[in-house]
């Protein structure tokens, strides 16, 4: 970016911040961004801010997975509705957003809680893979952030979490490429909080830095889930339970980055 | 049964992190020992929320001196009670030049957060080990870090120095004692903190606060509840770190 660019960006900031509050007095509402397996950190989510008196979008690729998260909450006596949306592809995120404020609801929360976590040799790397990982992983983040960040803007108020994983932090052998995509997520979050704090927007990434007690591991490793024993995995409800914090956290003492394992952990 | 135990090292005012912290931990029903330095400070606290209905005690201790901390422990645990919070809250941020930095000066910071954070942990732990857990753990100790905990600026070298140190003990603390059901938590406060200490020092205060802009300073009680939100979480998703700052801070 050049000297002038920056200069007529931080012109445009002053004159963006003289323009008065907007309003919203809709109810309010959350969109949630990987939302669809049951037991999942995002479905936790959607049911905790559910209990918290949002309405809930609970968005995923699969219709019939998110229908069952939907299911859970209304019976618990939320309110909350399905929309399929593939966070990979812009239209789709920017559909979402705009679903909402058809709606009649005031989105004050979201949640990106996109990512797919395959290791694999560094070797069998193909670009082709990596490209995929990045879009769905990363770029995406990119998508629901800026859609995120024009309805938050001009009221000067909302929140955006993004879910980390241990690979943010560190690549492990076998996972060049989902810590790639996911330290280029929590550099993004990173950026955005730095940039939109001051708007009133608070971003803030959670590292979940251990296996979650959920349908993946339910189906794909339930001896290895086993032998942890009690407790050994992340619950979570109470991954969910941190997330609330997050969203009520007052202006004057916002968290950007937290990190969440279980007791037992090796770390 | 006696009521669960709450010790805070370093506190002072209400308005203050440690202030704020006692403050909530007493509405929790826990019986709060407020330790510090300044009598008077810590009786005034005690009163308040005494009179808030708070089960609140003072111990004037020096926490860089092992035998004030034993005695600290000894009082604080008399009850029977289990401890299941313990709070250190110490260290003081003055700047110094670099080639004017002294053994003294050095120490003086070493001492208040490393040494003392050492023997607070190592008391609380033992203390804490032999408990029942209660979903949330045995019990929770939280350091409290500063922006200094990350980085060192200019002028900060003795005080970055002995805050960077404990929160790597904070650190080791965690993965030693985690398995164990002890939740070890550190906390980084990463901006000005809209309190007493800033506006006990005047004009200079004044003007730091008119800086920051509405809002732009942390508040004590806000500050407070995500500290007791750690202590509260479940402990299949703790948390080790969490930075805390204005909205509007730059970072």
């Amino acid at each position: 970016m050049l000297i002038t660019d920056i200069l007529k960006s931080a012109i445009k900031d002053r004159l963006e911040a003289r323009k008065p509050r907007v309003q919203d007095t809709r109810p309010k509402a959350a969109l949630v961004f990987g939302a669809g397996a049951l037991p999942g950190i995002g479905a936790a989510v959607a049911q905790r801010v559910a209990e918290g008196g949002l309405t809930v979008y609970v968005t995923g690729r699969n219709l019939e997975k998110l229908q069952a998260s939907v299911s859970v909450i209304e019976a618990a006596g939320g309110k909350a509705k399905a929309v399929q949306v593939d966070a990979s592809d812009r239209d789709q995120v920017d559909a979402a957003f705009a679903q909402v404020d058809a709606d009649g609801f005031c989105l004050d929360l979201v949640v990106h809680n996109v990512g797919t976590n395959r290791p694999g040799g560094f070797l069998d790397i193909k670009p082709e893979h990596l490209e995929k990982s990045w879009r769905a992983d990363c770029l995406s983040g990119f998508y629901v952030g800026q859609a995120a960040v024009k309805v938050f803007q001009p009221r000067g108020e909302g929140t955006l979490i993004f879910t980390g994983a241990s690979a943010s932090m560190r690549g492990k052998a076998m996972f060049a490429q989902f810590a790639s995509v996911k330290a280029g997520l929590r550099a993004v979050a990173q950026s955005m909080a730095r940039e939109f704090g001051p708007k009133g927007i608070h971003v803030a990434h959670v590292v979940v830095d251990g296996m979650v007690d959920g349908n993946r591991l339910r189906t794909l490793a339930p001896a290895w889930l086993e032998q942890q024993g009690e407790q050994g995995a992340l619950d979570p409800a109470a991954i969910a339970q941190s997330y609330w914090q997050l969203y009520k956290q007052h202006k004057t003492a916002w968290t950007h980055e937290l990190d969440l394992r279980p007791f037992k952990e090796n770390w | 049964m006696a009521k669960d135990i709450a010790i805070i090292v370093g506190a002072g005012e209400r308005q203050g992190i440690g202030g704020a912290v006692a403050a909530l931990m007493a509405q929790q029903g826990m019986q709060v020992f407020i330790a510090g330095r300044t009598q008077s400070k810590l009786q005034a606290l005690a009163d308040e929320l005494s009179a808030e209905g708070g089960d609140v005690s003072v111990v004037i201790t020096d926490s860089t001196k092992e035998a004030d901390i034993q005695a600290l422990f000894d009082k604080a645990l008399v009850s029977g009670g289990d401890l299941r919070f313990v709070l250190y809250n110490t260290g003081r941020n003055l700047p110094a030049p670099f080639m004017e930095s002294t053994e003294r000066l050095v120490k003086g910071h070493w001492e208040r957060c490393m040494l003392g954070g050492m023997l607070v942990g190592q008391h609380a732990i033992r203390a804490m080990q032999s408990q029942d857990d209660v979903g949330s753990g045995k019990g929770t100790i939280i350091y409290t870090g500063a922006s200094a905990s990350l980085r060192g600026k200019p002028l900060f070298a003795g005080f970055s120095s002995a805050k960077a140190g404990l929160r790597v003990m904070a650190q080791s603390m965690a993965r030693e004692f985690g398995p164990q059901g002890i939740h070890i938590g550190h906390i980084v406060i990463d901006g000005l903190v809209n309190g007493a200490i800033v506006r006990s020092v005047g004009p200079v205060g004044k003007f730091l606060l008119r800086q920051k802009g509405d809002d732009g300073a942390l508040l004590p009680d806000e500050v407070a509840k995500s500290f007791l939100a750690m202590h509260q979480q479940n402990k299949t998703a703790w948390t080790h770190e969490m930075d805390l700052r204005p909205y509007k801070e730059s970072f």
